[in-house]
């Protein structure tokens, strides 16, 4: 018997439908985990249920009573309550002073039984008298927690909440998380990892690119692998020439770890030699370490532990302006931050990047590397994404480079964009003996041009595959393991 | 159809970008022409609901500031250092960071200045004299906005913060240099120091004015340092730094080179202005001698932030402003805060003329949509 039902929710950003009528049914006493790749819609579609997001279409009902749409006060007061996944906690207020915040209510007595209740009620033991910004993240998630449960919500969406966790600290939240749906409430968890859902779920809903592609219940769990190739999406890869990479390593990385922002080992404990001329594949689901690695091998982020050698010269300590200057280029997907001057036009972009030099052969740049339309004087922030990212590349690569590290290169390109920037790749490789590693989300599109794949999960190679014995099943398979696989073909 | 629109973007892109850069310029241009237009309308109608008198603040201001060859020679001259620390703000600017320590840097430079042309024993020739005094001048103040630089640079300490405290630092040590060991020995009852000797003094430009040729020099370098940084390649690196850090750092740029070298020549601007304003205007320091030129040109600078060429034109209105100031206090009898008003009025008005700019043109965007 559900108690939420979400129908046909339609929601488009200009040309991008983030979703596409979409339905979901959340049942009290279950955990129901919503699935998806960055980009796929999960949080438009929890921006709908918590009122944040006015659908185009579709509507929410709470117990058979429509929810009013795009309302966050209406949706709360039908006993929705959002856990979200970066923490939204006053950092200098003590956590009963945010919990009286988020209710509406003074942080008086009265308040302090009510989340003292809580607290003891669900057993998540927290101090609420410190300022937050002193207390660690899993104790900050657990006093979010005890704000949600103050409202006496029905219905409860977790939005990524393991993120922020480490692993050690991620089985005693789910078993919690688990807990509470048995408590009586309906749990939604928002989440881009197969192995926490697996675990917990009890129903399962996957969404690929804005469309809802399948709801598991209790009798048709899927197996991890057949989950992975529901969420990656299979489609034949397009064929992309590659050329044998040379003997000659350029880059040699030996147990390389590397810490995030929050101090997390991101990257842990890998290795792996890239040759002249080679393409790496770097697969994984988002957020497992990819662009920490990618930043630590050209050198933007320090390494913690381990060896970077760069054409026979150890380069661990070394900047990324000395490694740029030596060959090394970073090129990020994320374009409006790492990409594109605001203002500058085209032909800036390359003048500050190369110099004037280049400014000659530009014309004939801008239509190898197809930039549409290909004019110079024209504001680079006025191009359409695609034709932006092309500019990007163009910019990183119209040089004399001998690595090339690409994060999500791709990222919100068509399909043909995205041909266009692998066979680019897949020539400089081939012609220039350029050493490529290229992080995707998109395994088919890894599987297209890469000479070999690693898959990362958690910071660590789970496993790599050359190109003559590539096996997508598996190659899905592995990005739930969390211990590298025995077969580690070099 | 794709084909269609390929040929309207290419066609739109090249040719018309110029023209709408173009028209975007004198707009720029015809905005700041109104914002000052309106702000002295506005002065004039503030003072009149006052109960002065229209007729004589305007003859006032036009007497005091362009009114005859003295005054338009007391303008021009107040307009040196603003256009040296208006570009100084812009140009850091350019990179990013907030100098607002142009006071002090151009105390310091001015002080400099002082020591080499009286104290270091040099040979009392002005050929000698004046390019060394405005080499140390510069140098100094360089040297003083280093400090804030590579308190940003190396520590990341907020510019915005040091360069206005080391502005308090070099107030104090001028202070009590002029009280101490550079205490003149003529007037040895008030804290000031000895006028800089006459052949380190500048010229006059024009003669029973007090112009000097320090205002071409001045305007010069203003036009220059404007026209590098908006032409050459390293100023375009500069500029990049400002408007995406990131982006930046992924094209290899070594940001903190940038930060510092743009903090210390912006610090160079402001000491050369303290070195033309001693030898050309004040010749000796007493408490108060400098006015604040240094936040004046803030406002010079944000008044013309994306028009830079308009600073040296900005910087002569604020002279003329502050010219008139003394007439418009003697023959208008309005009070000191006037004044004040008076440069702060055309920033806000051209603030508010952006914005109702902008707002008219959303309005018509919504409604062609």
């Amino acid at each position: 018997m559900s108690i939420l039902a979400a129908r046909a929710i339609t929601k488009s950003y200009g040309p991008t439908l983030a979703n596409d009528a979409i339905d979901i049914d959340l049942a009290a006493g279950e955990v129901h985990a919503l699935l998806g790749q960055n980009g796929a819609g999960k949080s438009t579609l929890v921006g709908v249920l918590t009122g944040r997001v006015a659908p185009d279409e579709g509507t929410v009902t709470v117990g058979g009573v429509e929810v009013p749409a795009g309302d966050p006060a209406a949706s709360a007061s039908a006993g929705i309550a959002t856990v979200f996944q970066e923490l939204m906690l006053v950092p200098s207020m003590t956590g009963l002073e945010n919990i009286a915040l988020a209710l509406g209510l003074p942080a008086n007595r009265a308040t302090r039984r009510r989340a003292e209740a809580v607290r003891d009620e669900f057993q998540l033991p927290a101090n609420l008298d410190v300022p937050v910004r002193l207390l660690g993240l899993p104790e900050r998630q657990r006093i979010e927690l005890i704000r949600a449960l103050c409202q006496r919500p029905s219905i409860l969406l977790l939005d990524e909440p393991t993120s922020l966790l480490t692993p050690t600290a991620i089985p005693g939240f789910l078993a919690k998380v688990q807990e509470l749906a048995r408590s009586g409430i309906a749990v939604l968890l928002i989440t881009h990892r197969l192995d926490e859902a697996l675990a917990i779920a009890d129903k399962l809903t996957v969404l690929r690119q804005g469309r809802k592609i399948v709801t598991h219940t209790p009798a048709d769990m899927p197996s991890s692998t057949e989950l992975a190739i529901e969420m990656l999406g299979v489609r034949v890869a397009d064929h992309v020439q590659i050329a044998p990479p040379a003997e000659e390593v350029v880059l040699q990385v030996r147990d390389l770890a590397v810490l995030d922002e929050h101090r997390h080992r991101r990257v842990d404990g890998i290795s792996f030699d890239l040759r002249r001329g080679e393409i790496l594949g770097v697969a994984g689901v988002d957020g497992n370490g990819q662009v920490e690695l990618l930043e630590a091998i050209v050198g933007l982020r320090p390494a913690l532990e381990g060896t970077l050698t760069y054409r026979g010269s150890d380069v661990t300590g070394t900047d990324y302006c000395a490694r740029r200057a030596d060959g090394t280029q970073l090129v990020s997907g994320d374009r409006q931050r790492y990409g594109i001057v605001p203002t500058f036009t085209v032909s800036q972009h390359f003048e500050y990047a190369l110099g004037r030099d280049v400014l000659g052969r530009l014309p004939e740049i801008l239509t190898t590397y197809d930039v549409r339309p290909p004019a110079a004087a024209l504001r680079a922030d006025r191009l359409s994404g695609g034709n932006q990212q092309k500019l990007v590349i163009a910019c990183a690569c119209e040089r004399d480079v001998d690595l090339l590290a690409l994060a999500y290169p791709t990222h919100g390109l068509d399909l043909q964009a995205s041909l266009a920037v692998r066979q680019l790749l897949a020539r400089r490789a081939a012609e220039d003996g350029v050493a490529i590693v290229f992080a995707g989300s998109e395994l088919p599109e890894l599987l297209s041009v890469s000479h070999r794949v690693a898959v990362l999960n958690r910071g660590r190679i789970i496993g790599i595959q050359s190109r003559d014995a590539f096996d997508a099943a598996e190659l899905a398979e592995w990005f739930t393991h969390t211990e590298p696989v025995s077969r580690q073909a070099v | 159809m794709a084909l269609l629109s390929a040929v309207a973007a290419r066609s739109s892109s090249l040719v018309p970008v110029t023209r709408t850069s173009l028209a975007a310029a004198s707009r720029e241009v015809a905005v700041q022409a109104a914002a000052f237009v309106l702000s002295l309308g506005v002065l004039i109608g503030l003072l009149a609901l006052l109960g002065y008198d229209p007729g004589s603040i305007v003859r006032a201001l036009w007497s005091g500031s362009a009114g005859s060859t003295v005054s338009l020679g007391i303008s021009l001259s107040d307009a040196v250092p603003l256009m040296l620390t208006g570009v100084a703000v812009w140009l850091a600017a350019q990179g990013g960071l907030f100098n607002i320590g142009g006071d002090g840097q151009l105390q310091v430079g001015a002080l400099a200045a002082l020591v080499v042309a009286s104290e270091a024993g040099l040979p009392d020739t002005g050929i000698l004299l004046v390019p060394l005094a405005l080499l140390a001048a510069a140098l100094a103040g360089g040297a003083w906005a280093s400090i804030a630089g590579a308190m940003r640079t190396l520590r990341g300490a907020n510019e915005i913060i040091s360069t206005l405290m080391l502005n308090f630092v070099a107030f104090i040590t001028i202070d009590e240099v002029m009280r101490g060991p550079l205490q003149s020995k003529d007037n040895p009852y008030t804290p000031q120091t000895d006028p800089v000797p006459g052949s380190a003094q500048l010229s006059s430009l024009v003669s029973g004015t007090q112009l000097t040729w320090g205002f071409i020099v001045a305007l010069v370098v203003a036009v220059a340092v404007i026209a590098l940084v908006r032409t050459s390649t390293a100023g375009l690196r500069l500029q990049a730094v400002g408007l995406n850090r990131d982006a930046a750092r992924h094209a290899g740029l070594p940001i903190r080179r940038y930060w510092f070298g743009s903090m210390a020549a912006s610090g160079v601007l402001c000491g050369f202005a303290g070195g033309l304003v001693l030898l050309g205007l004040r010749y000796y320091l007493a408490p108060g001698w400098a006015d604040p030129w240094g936040y004046q040109g803030i406002l010079i600078a944000f008044l013309a932030m994306r028009s830079p060429l308009l600073i040296p034109l900005w910087g002569i209105l604020f002279g003329m402003l502050a010219a008139a100031g003394p007439v418009l206090k003697g023959d208008a009898s309005v009070p000191d805060s006037v004044v004040t008003v008076m440069q702060t009025l055309p920033v806000i008005t051209l603030f508010l003329l952006t914005f109702a700019f902008r707002w008219i043109g959303a309005r018509r965007a919504e409604v062609a949509a």
